[in-house]
């Protein structure tokens, strides 16, 4: 309540500055940049009057970000932090009479995350669940009595015994606990253990109650490894666990599983062909509830398919990438075409679709807001912006204009991209150059205010131009852009980039003589082959990328996608081994010069370490100008705030350096005073 | 001070030896085999150092501590004569490097002692009293000395992290850059007047690092080794150096691209003598080499060329004659050299293992410890001139009393190319001619090193195979030291060329000669005894079963990700990273590269924390079989470098794999040895294997 009051507060004095000065405008700081909040998991109440979700906001006390349960009015009043936990709470649900509100928190004595309930007209949650393991993911019987959810089998007793004397050697990749499902009333007194609804040597990695709450659609896999989700298929059963009904049969992984509202059909989503092969944009698929042949849906769009969910009347409603955009869509099990329901120059986050209002409720991110939310009548219309949490952006800072453009790659096809100009830009005049490579690399850079990881808000503030390719093997082309990776990985991919490079020069927007590359993950990837590549660029900052196909196929968590990449495993009989190395930049790394720093987190399981150290360890050799820098604790993604701000600075630092050769001063987190900030300052400059 | 030698050492020897004698005229049927918690419970001695006057020795001894679930360190006191021996340190975390002061009337060791402490100088009074701290340094020490006249104790640290790091460190604002996060090492000293601890004086200061010094007997100079960093990878570009006792005057004496160790003047000070593993020319990849060199700066000279043997440490005589250490193969012996020209002529001789040898310069004695099949390195003093050494501390004898322990035998075949080979024998328990036995082949690591004769420790656990009825063999094949340069150097350009065939061909003369079951095989080694594992598997399906410890299988991974480049260099050619790279060679000799002809059921070991040859190498080892259908399990130790130090984890790794080969070589199950004070999974189907243990000492 204080809290919420404060920013109300607060916005009222934001407002009035802007309004006083309109031109008092300023460019954000890399912290006011990680302080932006982020929202998600709106749900509509079932009558459609409120909204819960969450809101994430900084604590630079904890180095971190925590997460509380919020509600509004659908008519933007009332806003109201429901909940208040030291380590935070998450995926707010609705009981379907609406009354009340269950979350996910692990409070106090707590061991495990257990499910939470408090009534919406006020009072304190209380525990619903003391499972003896984390609950994962739980959602309520539409007659309100139970409540589903998955958590992993538990360590036995004799497991932790061992655990607690370090007698802890442990099988790699063997030492998961399956995921099952169970339920709990929903009305019980007091805390309880769930009763098991699945059990054996497999896990539940998703599930859907069905409209009715007899049948569950549901995805069962042979272990909860990401790596194995491609064995996992299709499931049916009844709501107790009874006449389990296996739906597919294939070697591609399936998610979003649910039946149909006449109970006739499950669908689900794949990133496969009508043929389940894999490795097409993600498309969805209709199957008979009863089994038989699966087909997929609107196989002509270039789209790739975020989520989708049943309408009442049998109908689908979707949300998919566009390419630099995403959208919300409604079409039929007979359309070939489905119909936009959106349009604009964002990307939707957090969409979900509320059957019993008949609202779609999701958020916007655009140029100049992170995603507030808005309600959407079922059949489309004007968005209704229902929070104003982002509102202080647009009021208090300069932010980039954000533009999507077009050119011919090498071979003549299309390629598009997002242009973020400088906030001085003039025209007639040239910019220094960063250029951006998404991960994925199944992926696309897509309108939208953007994370703290890309900083446009700060690089154009600076006076760079930053230019984000949405290069070959992207998402939201169709299937040849995407599939342009097989086979091959750097085929067209890195000429693209080039090519968009130089059609920025061409516009006479970029200057040639100063352009910096840069990428996290996929865009690791694609900055280690482009140093190597070319010289023109006169610094790189490579994030989390691999450099060396071989060992990378091997030590990642994942190996689904790389396999159509090369075209087998490279442990085969017959392995092709000169696909491996020919696309790993490993292979040509004697030819760079540009100096790069390299990023990675110790923790990273996707794009281990070890990539980057063989990186670092090559250049060094070579002579090459460049600096390893790993984060301790972090995984793929760096969550700690003080890693995020020292990401931000030591590239700023690099390119600045390097590219035009200015001193940059670094910023300094919130409440380390003056005097620490001179000698961070001399510190860090080293 | 008194008598330079004790009067009456030759009579405890004799007395000893008596016992010894009595031991081994008991009843063989009293004796019984060791468990692996017996094994794994074997103390460890080290540091001997004997007194100025010759009448007392310090050693340390480290004991397993189950409740700690590590080992801890002490250190210990004992006459000469055998008699007296005395623990003389208690503290919670241990104490190491204990050393004389010159006038013998203080004993100095390394300790962390109290809340929060760094190693630091402790002494403490020959005559009795408590330990007081000496240093109270902002770095942990790493190695002290006394200055000869005890005026000072100079030693080498890490240069502090600032307050400000420090403060970072503390807000979680700590990314670090990799390999660049070092502090370098400098010398300091403290004078040894007064009581309490004291600062330190800096005698170096600059961007490298002392990574090893060594003070002249005169006590005026200082022989030591300077390092870029004090990374291990950077090594080969340090150099000698030597300077007054004070820091000035330095002068670098060597300038190549090798790495040199054990820097030490000549009493005369005319001359440094230092070891590398080089040639005369300061080409890398030889048998470590003593060399000495003008200390006014001049030209090197190799020593002993045409000698076969590793040098595995050397000290100068007070005549200017040298004494030194060196493994010949299967064995280690000591070795005199009159002079820099005089050809060397070993001072010891049998089937053992020589360890921790230090030579005492003012009574002219040698103290070592002798390592072999029935004792773990009891000290033993030696005239400076040789003879019989005498028998010291009696820590181990009570495992010739207690265990039956397996016959060890060095044996010799021809390799694929005619080349004769060696390797050492460990006949089963009980073992009858004209048995043959199912084989455990063990392959050391290094590679550039060498299997010898000695008490094997807990990770071979030869005493346990032996028991269960395995011969087991471990061949010093081709790339292994102390068998000249030609054979060490078959693995430059190459790396396996002869060195698996040689495995190979041992295994077939065992069968040959009729005592190893060729169809009851398994293959085990850790690190480079791991990439031979690896390599072996998929060069013959013979082996039933593998286990394959922290070892190698794609080399240009390796090249990159390991902390050392250093070896592998030349074993390629060249780095993977360089224009026309040879990565063919990387590539071809990668077992990953034919991991697809592997049917041998193999289990993967490694520690977590493995910097020398990171997990990632096992992750695509095992990563690999599974994907081809291989029966693989890749089993990770939490907290563990390359070398496994907790005790639930190293008994964790002899239960699991005497379980895979028990299971895949003999398809008999296996009842896992627990660690003592845990519950036995079912105690009825074995003895009970945490008896009451006899003959343990105090």
């Amino acid at each position: 309540m204080l809290r919420s009051r404060f920013f109300f507060a607060l916005s009222f004095v934001l407002l009035g500055a802007a309004l006083a000065f309109g031109q008092a405008k300023r460019p954000m700081t890399i912290v006011e940049l990680i302080d932006v909040p982020s929202l998600g998991s709106p749900r509509l109440s079932p009558d459609g009057s409120q909204i819960l979700f969450t809101r994430t906001d900084t604590d630079w006390k904890k180095n971190g970000r925590t997460t509380h349960v919020y509600r509004i009015d659908a008519d933007g009043s009332g806003e109201v932090q429901l909940t208040n936990g030291e380590d935070g709470e998450s995926s707010p649900r609705w009981s379907p009479d609406g009354t009340r509100v269950a979350f996910l928190a692990k409070r106090g004595e707590d061991e495990h995350t257990q499910i939470y309930v408090m009534r919406n007209r006020g009072g304190e949650a209380s525990p619903l669940t003391e499972h003896d393991s984390s609950v994962g993911s739980f959602q309520f019987s539409p007659d309100g009595k139970h409540i589903f959810f998955v958590a992993p089998d538990p360590k036995s007793a004799e497991e932790k015994k061992k655990d607690r004397l370090q007698d802890d050697v442990f099988a790699f990749d063997e030492d998961y606990k399956q995921r099952h499902l169970f339920r709990v009333a929903a009305d019980g007194d007091g805390p309880q253990k769930g009763e098991r609804l699945t059990e054996g040597d497999y896990s539940v990695i998703g599930f859907r109650l069905s409209d009715d709450g007899m049948r569950i659609a549901h995805h069962r896999s042979v272990s909860p490894l990401v790596d194995n989700r491609d064995e996992g298929e299709v499931w049916l059963m009844d709501a107790d666990g009874g006449n389990a009904v296996q739906l597919t049969d294939n070697t591609v992984s399936e998610f979003g599983a649910q039946l149909s509202p006449d109970g006739a059909h499950v669908m689900f989503l794949s990133d496969s062909s009508a043929d389940f092969e894999t490795y097409f944009n993600d498309n969805i698929f209709v199957l008979p509830a009863a089994g038989g042949a699966h087909r997929v849906l609107y196989e002509d769009m270039p789209h790739e398919v975020n989520g989708a969910r049943w309408a009442p009347d049998g109908s689908i409603y979707f949300t998919a990438n566009t390419g630099v955009r995403t959208e919300l869509f409604h079409g039929t099990l007979d359309d070939d075409a489905p119909r936009a329901l959106t349009a604009g120059d964002h990307s939707l986050t957090g969409w979900n679709f509320s059957a019993a209002a008949g609202k779609h409720v999701f958020g916007i991110s655009n140029r100049e807001n992170n995603g507030d939310l808005h309600l959407l009548p079922a059949d489309g219309g004007d968005p209704m912006k229902v929070t104003s949490v982002f509102d202080y952006l647009a009021e208090t800072f300069e932010l980039p204009v954000q533009e999507a453009v077009r050119w011919k790659g090498d071979d003549g096809a299309e390629v598009e991209g997002l242009l973020y100009y400088p906030l001085d830009y003039q025209e007639g005049q040239r910019y220094p150059l960063v250029v951006q490579t998404h991960g994925g690399p199944a992926a696309s850079d897509k309108f939208g205010f953007g994370r703290w990881g890309s900083y446009v808000q700060v690089l154009t503030a600076r006076g760079w131009a930053v230019f984000k390719p949405n290069y070959r093997g992207s998402t939201g082309y169709g299937d040849a852009v995407l599939r342009d990776m097989v086979g091959h990985y750097f085929r067209q991919s890195h000429l693209d980039v080039m090519t968009g490079v130089d059609h920025l020069i061409e516009l006479g927007i970029a200057d040639g003589d100063r352009m910096a590359k840069m990428g996290w993950s996929g865009g690791g990837h694609m900055t280690n082959k482009i140093i190597t590549h070319t010289d023109r660029f006169k610094a790189a900052a490579s994030g989390a990328g691999a450099v060396n196909w071989i060992s990378m196929y091997g030590t990642s968590d994942v190996r689904i996608y790389r396999t159509p990449w090369f075209g087998g495993t490279p442990w085969q009989e017959d392995a092709p081994i000169d696909l491996y190395w020919g696309h790993s930049p490993l292979k040509d790394i004697y030819k760079v010069t540009t100096p790069t720093i390299v990023l990675v987190g110790e923790n990273d399981v996707r794009v281990p370490p070890e990539q980057s150290v063989e990186l670092y360890r090559a250049l060094k050799s070579n002579g090459v100008d460049t600096h390893l820098y790993i984060a301790p604790r972090a995984p793929h993604g760096w969550r700690e705030l003080r890693h995020q701000l020292f990401k931000v600075n030591v590239e700023i630092d690099w390119f600045e350096r390097h590219v035009r050769g200015i001193e940059y001063e670094w910023e300094t987190a919130p409440g380390d005073d003056e005097e620490d900030m001179e000698a961070t300052d001399d510190e860090e400059s080293r | 001070m008194t008598g330079l030698r004790a009067p009456s050492r030759w009579l405890p020897a004799a007395g000893l030896a008596g016992i010894a004698a009595l031991a081994a005229a008991a009843p063989a049927q009293d004796k019984r085999p060791m468990t692996i918690v017996e094994l794994v419970e074997v103390p460890r001695i080290g540091s001997p150092r004997l007194s100025p006057d010759g009448t007392e020795l310090l050693y340390t001894r480290t004991d397993a501590d189950w409740e700690a679930n590590g080992r801890t360190t002490h250190i210990r006191r004992i006459r000469s004569d055998g008699t007296d021996d005395l623990r003389l340190t208690s503290g919670e975390t241990g104490e190491s490097s204990p050393r004389w002061s010159p006038d013998g009337a203080w004993i100095a060791f390394l300790a962390r002692r109290g809340d929060g402490a760094s190693n630091q100088i402790h002494r403490l009074r020959t005559s009795g009293g408590e330990a007081s701290p000496l240093t109270e340094h902002e770095t942990p020490v790493q190695s002290f000395a006394f200055s000869p006249n005890g005026g000072f104790v100079y030693f080498v640290a890490a240069d502090p992290e600032t307050a400000e790091e420090k403060k970072k460190d503390a807000l979680g604002d700590d990314v670090f850059a990799f390999d660049e996060n070092y502090r370098q090492r400098h010398l300091f000293r403290v004078g040894t007047d007064g009581d309490g601890p004291r600062p330190a004086e800096r005698i170096t200061d600059g961007d490298y690092s002392v990574v090893g010094f060594r003070l002249a007997d005169d006590g005026t100079r200082i022989a030591h080794s300077r390092a870029p960093t004090p990374l291990f990878d950077n090594r080969d570009e340090g150099e000698v150096w030597i300077m007054d006792a004070d820091g000035g005057n330095a002068l670098q004496l060597t300038r190549n691209t090798v790495s040199e160790r054990g820097a030490q003047l000549s009493p005369d000070g005319t001359r440094v003598l230092f070891l590398s593993e080089s040639n005369a020319a300061f080409e890398t990849y030889y048998n470590s080499n003593v060399f000495v060199v003008p200390a006014a700066g001049g030209a090197h000279r190799l020593l002993w060329e045409d000698m076969p043997h590793e040098v595995h440490g050397a000290r100068w005589a007070p005549d200017g004659s040298i004494y030194f250490i060196a493994n010949t193969g299967v064995r280690t012996q000591l070795f005199h050299a009159a002079g820099p020209d005089a050809a060397p002529r070993p001072l010891t001789a049998g089937d053992h293992s020589l360890v921790g040898w230090n030579f005492h310069a003012r009574t002219g004695q040698h103290v070592f410890g002798i390592s072999k099949r029935e004792s773990r390195g009891d000290v033993h003093l030696l005239d400076a001139d040789g003879g019989n050494p005498v028998k010291v501390t009696s820590v181990f004898d009570y495992l010739g009393e207690t265990f039956d322990l397996p016959v060890q035998e060095a044996i010799r075949w021809k390799g694929e190319d005619g080349v004769e080979v060696e390797g050492l024998l460990y006949y089963p328990l009980g073992h009858e001619e004209g048995r043959r036995s199912p084989l455990v082949v063990q392959t050391h690591g290094g590679p550039a090193a060498s299997d010898r004769f000695a008490f094997d420790y807990w990770a071979n656990y030869t005493q346990i195979l032996t028991a269960r009825g395995y011969l087991v063999f471990k061949p010093n094949y081709r790339g292994s030291t102390g068998y000249g340069d030609p054979f060490l150097r078959d693995m430059v350009g190459h790396y396996f060329r002869q060195a698996h065939l040689d495995v190979m061909a041992g295994v077939d003369h065992l069968i040959e000669i009729g005592i190893a079951d060729g169809e009851r095989m398994a293959k085990m080694g850790w690190s480079a005894g791991g990439h031979m594992t690896n390599k072996i598997i998929t060069h013959t399906d013979r082996f039933r079963a593998a286990s394959s410890g922290a070892g190698a299988v794609n080399w240009i991974s390796m090249y990159g990700q390991s902390d050392v480049r250093t070896y592998r260099t030349p074993w390629f050619g060249g780095t993977p990273w360089q224009e026309d790279a040879p990565i063919d060679v990387y590539w071809g000799n990668s077992p990953l590269r034919d991991i697809y002809r592997v049917t041998t059921p193999t289990i993967v070991l490694v520690g977590e924390n493995d910097v020398r040859v990171p997990p990632p190498q096992s992750v695509e080892l095992y990563r690999a079989l599974r994907s081809n259908g291989v029966d693989t399990h890749l089993y990770i130790a939490p907290r563990e470098g390359h070398g496994w130090r907790e005790l639930r984890h190293a008994l964790f790794k002899v239960n699991v794999e005497i379980d895979w080969f028990e299971r895949h070589v003999r398809g008999v199950p296996y009842q896992w040895e627990t660690a003592p004070g845990l519950e036995r999974r079912s105690p009825d189907r074995h003895p009970r294997r945490s008896a009451p243990r006899k003959g343990v000492p105090p």
